[in-house]
């Protein structure tokens, strides 16, 4: 019995310092994040805000304020990159499931390529081109740029989203009536759409989150959030860095929250495969 | 409508996993291709469906060659091992699907779906989605949802192994009897010899993509035209023959086993290299003398399996040949495991089969 207890007892310690070490990691920056975003004066050596306040929230929510049109900026590119994304990811996907396709793994490769080098060189040169074309400083040069690097994952979950989905089904749309186009439509979609969904999210986030890509191929015609954020971290306004970094943790635990419900395990199972 | 395969391949890789295959199935028929795992059945049916190009044949349904027509254009039902029923719709809307896709409007489509579900007792389920089902329910969704849409031929893919035994024995039966009523061609796809004597009208065996035999229930079970079909179709004892004199014409015949003459019988015309003798093991009798039956071999005991309405004999001949023997009644329950005796059996019973 006190052997039980004494383990139940190391079990719960345990438990205990790990959930405070989590609280530490992730709340301790938050925390930080929180209380600079209410700072209106603070300065070493004090350990709290001298004057708190919602001076910088109005600041950053003003209508006319660089925060609400980077926001539209950000939110914009991240909905045009999700289209982009779905446009090729959802044949690609499709085909790499189900097709016998020769060279399969390269062609997984080849999705990854870009994840392979140092970012910052191919941006470089990214924008080199980018300059000749008339791209560079462009909304859709930032929508390209962000898009190429959201396809290593829609690409990789559509296709665990369509081989986790069983032929026969289309088979047996097809055998009573369904054209090919219609069956895709009518039962392929809708059961990849949870898949299909979570790959967008993720494509939303990483855009909404991008920083080195927009540097180089946006600046200064397009400024995204981060880059909002990076100015004025480097400004010293700590404030306004701390509520755009705020603002930018809201759609990631809403979709993070919508992701759990949403993706089923056998197709997360599949990732990859 | 009448099915046709001439001359049809289909291979995979290059490699042929259905060979040559001709086949004629009459109009109405309920025809059951039987054969073990792997050997190609599932391949036939898909590209009866359309879904696995053939490398070359032809396909007739009627005198319409259809090899070259999209699944969705060849008017077929088919009902797949694992059901394929869509998860996300339900009872109603499965059974609906095939209607919408031939441009049914909802008013003049409920009324027949709901009709079909009431043909397969699941009066009242339409509702439902396929996960709250019963493994027999689901088989019936499936089944309606292939009959609905009153297609020309019916496939079924080994509809019935997912089912325990009962409710197996108690879907044979309304197959069979929604077979009949609806009159429609059907080839039906199974492993299980029992299941297809019991269903089918004509049954084809078949084996490494090939068809062995086709024949009645009773042709294929009386009289099998291969070793393979006597083994697969009711078990059988088969003893190699060495190369004959001559080829073997239907009747009787006196062969030369191993083990001296036998006489034996044919029912089919036989080459002289390859003949096989097959006994079906309730056609042999074990008894103490040579008795009066036209063949006897002296035998030994191996082992003995009481199963109570009959007991199995595992038997060895001289020349090392095993044999199993079944045995109903009582008269040799005294025969124990090393007794030395004579298996006995009739001409007829001694088959001569292509090994
Ligand atoms: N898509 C495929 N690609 C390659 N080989 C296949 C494919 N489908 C089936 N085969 C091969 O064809 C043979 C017959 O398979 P199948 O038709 O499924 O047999 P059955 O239904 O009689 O069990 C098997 O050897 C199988 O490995
Ligand atoms: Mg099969």
């Amino acid at each position: 019995m006190t052997m039980l207890h004494l383990s139940t007892f190391s079990r719960r310690l345990l438990q205990g310092l790990g959930v405070g070490l989590l609280a530490f990691f992730l709340l301790g920056p938050l925390a930080n994040l929180v209380l600079w975003s209410v700072a209106e004066r603070w300065y070493t050596p004090f350990k709290l805000p001298v004057t708190y306040g919602t001076k910088y929230w109005e600041v950053v929510f003003r209508p006319t304020g660089d925060a609400m049109t980077s926001l539209t900026t950000s939110v914009g590119i991240a909905l045009a990159v999700v289209v982009v994304t779905l446009i090729v990811s959802v044949p690609a996907g499709y085909a790499l499931a189900r097709l016998r396709l020769p060279f399969r793994a390269a062609i997984m490769l080849l999705f990854l390529l870009p994840q392979a080098f140092p970012s910052v060189a191919i941006y470089i040169n990214v924008a080199r081109i980018f300059y000749w074309i008339g791209l560079n400083g462009t909304v859709i040069g930032v929508v390209l740029v962000h898009s190429v690097h959201a396809l290593v994952y829609s690409v990789w979950i559509a296709a665990a989203a369509f081989s986790s989905i069983d032929q026969d089904l289309e088979w047996a749309a097809r055998n009573i009536g369904a054209s090919p186009l219609k069956t895709f439509v009518s039962v392929t979609l809708p059961l990849a759409a949870p898949g299909l969904v979570a790959a967008s999210i993720f494509v939303f986030l990483e855009s909404l989150d991008e920083f080195t890509g927009t540097f180089f191929v946006g600046v200064p015609q397009v400024t995204t959030l981060p880059l909002l954020l990076y100015n004025a971290s480097m400004g010293g306004n700590y404030q306004v860095a701390s509520i755009t970094a705020l603002i930018l943790l809201v759609p990631s635990i809403g979709f993070m929250l919508i992701i759990e419900r949403f993706l089923k395990g056998d197709v997360l199972s599949k990732i990859g495969r | 409508m009448s099915i046709a395969f001439e001359q049809l391949t289909v291979a995979f890789n290059h490699k042929a996993v259905i060979e040559d295959l001709s086949l004629v199935i009459p109009q109405g028929c309920f025809f059951t291709l039987l054969g073990p795992s792997g050997c190609g059945k599932t391949t036939l049916l898909r590209t009866i469906a359309g879904f696995t190009p053939a490398e070359k044949g032809r396909l007739l349904f009627g005198n319409k060659d259809v090899i070259a027509l999209p699944a969705h254009q060849r008017d077929i039902g088919m009902v797949f091992q694992d059901y394929a029923l869509f998860p996300d719709r339900s009872v109603f809307d499965n059974v609906a699907y095939g209607l919408i896709a031939r441009g049914w409007s909802r008013e003049r489509l409920r009324p027949a779906v709901l009709a079909m579900l009431d043909h397969v007792s699941l009066t009242g389920l339409h509702d439902r989605f396929p996960a709250a089902l019963s493994g027999g329910q689901r088989q019936r969704v499936a089944l309606a949802r292939a009959l609905v849409i009153k297609p020309q031929l019916l496939l079924m893919d080994e509809p019935l192994s997912n089912l325990d035994t009962k409710l197996r024995i108690q879907m044979r039966s309304s197959i069979c009897k929604l077979q009949k009523e609806a009159g429609i061609t059907t080839i039906f796809v199974t492993h299980d010899q029992e299941e297809a004597l019991a269903l089918s009208d004509l049954i084809g065996v078949m084996n490494n993509g090939k068809i062995e035999q086709i024949g009645s229930p009773q042709d294929i079970y009386q009289t099998p035209r291969t070793a393979f079909v006597a083994n697969f179709v009711g078990g059988a004892n088969l003893m190699p023959l060495p190369e004959l004199s001559s080829p073997i014409g239907q009747g009787y015949a006196q062969v030369q086993s191993p083990l001296g003459p036998l006489k034996a019988f044919s029912y089919h015309q036989l080459e002289a290299h390859h003949a096989c003798l097959m006994i079906r093991p309730e056609d042999i009798n074990l008894s103490l003398d040579t008795g009066l039956q036209a063949n006897h071999l002296p035998c030994r005991i191996m082992g003995k399996h009481y199963l109570g309405s009959k007991t199995h004999y595992d038997i060895i001949l001289p020349d090392g040949t095993e044999m199993v023997v079944h045995l109903s009644g009582q008269a040799h329950e005294q025969f124990g495991i090393d007794q030395s005796l004579f298996a006995c059996f009739e001409v007829e019973s001694a088959l001569l089969v292509r090994a």
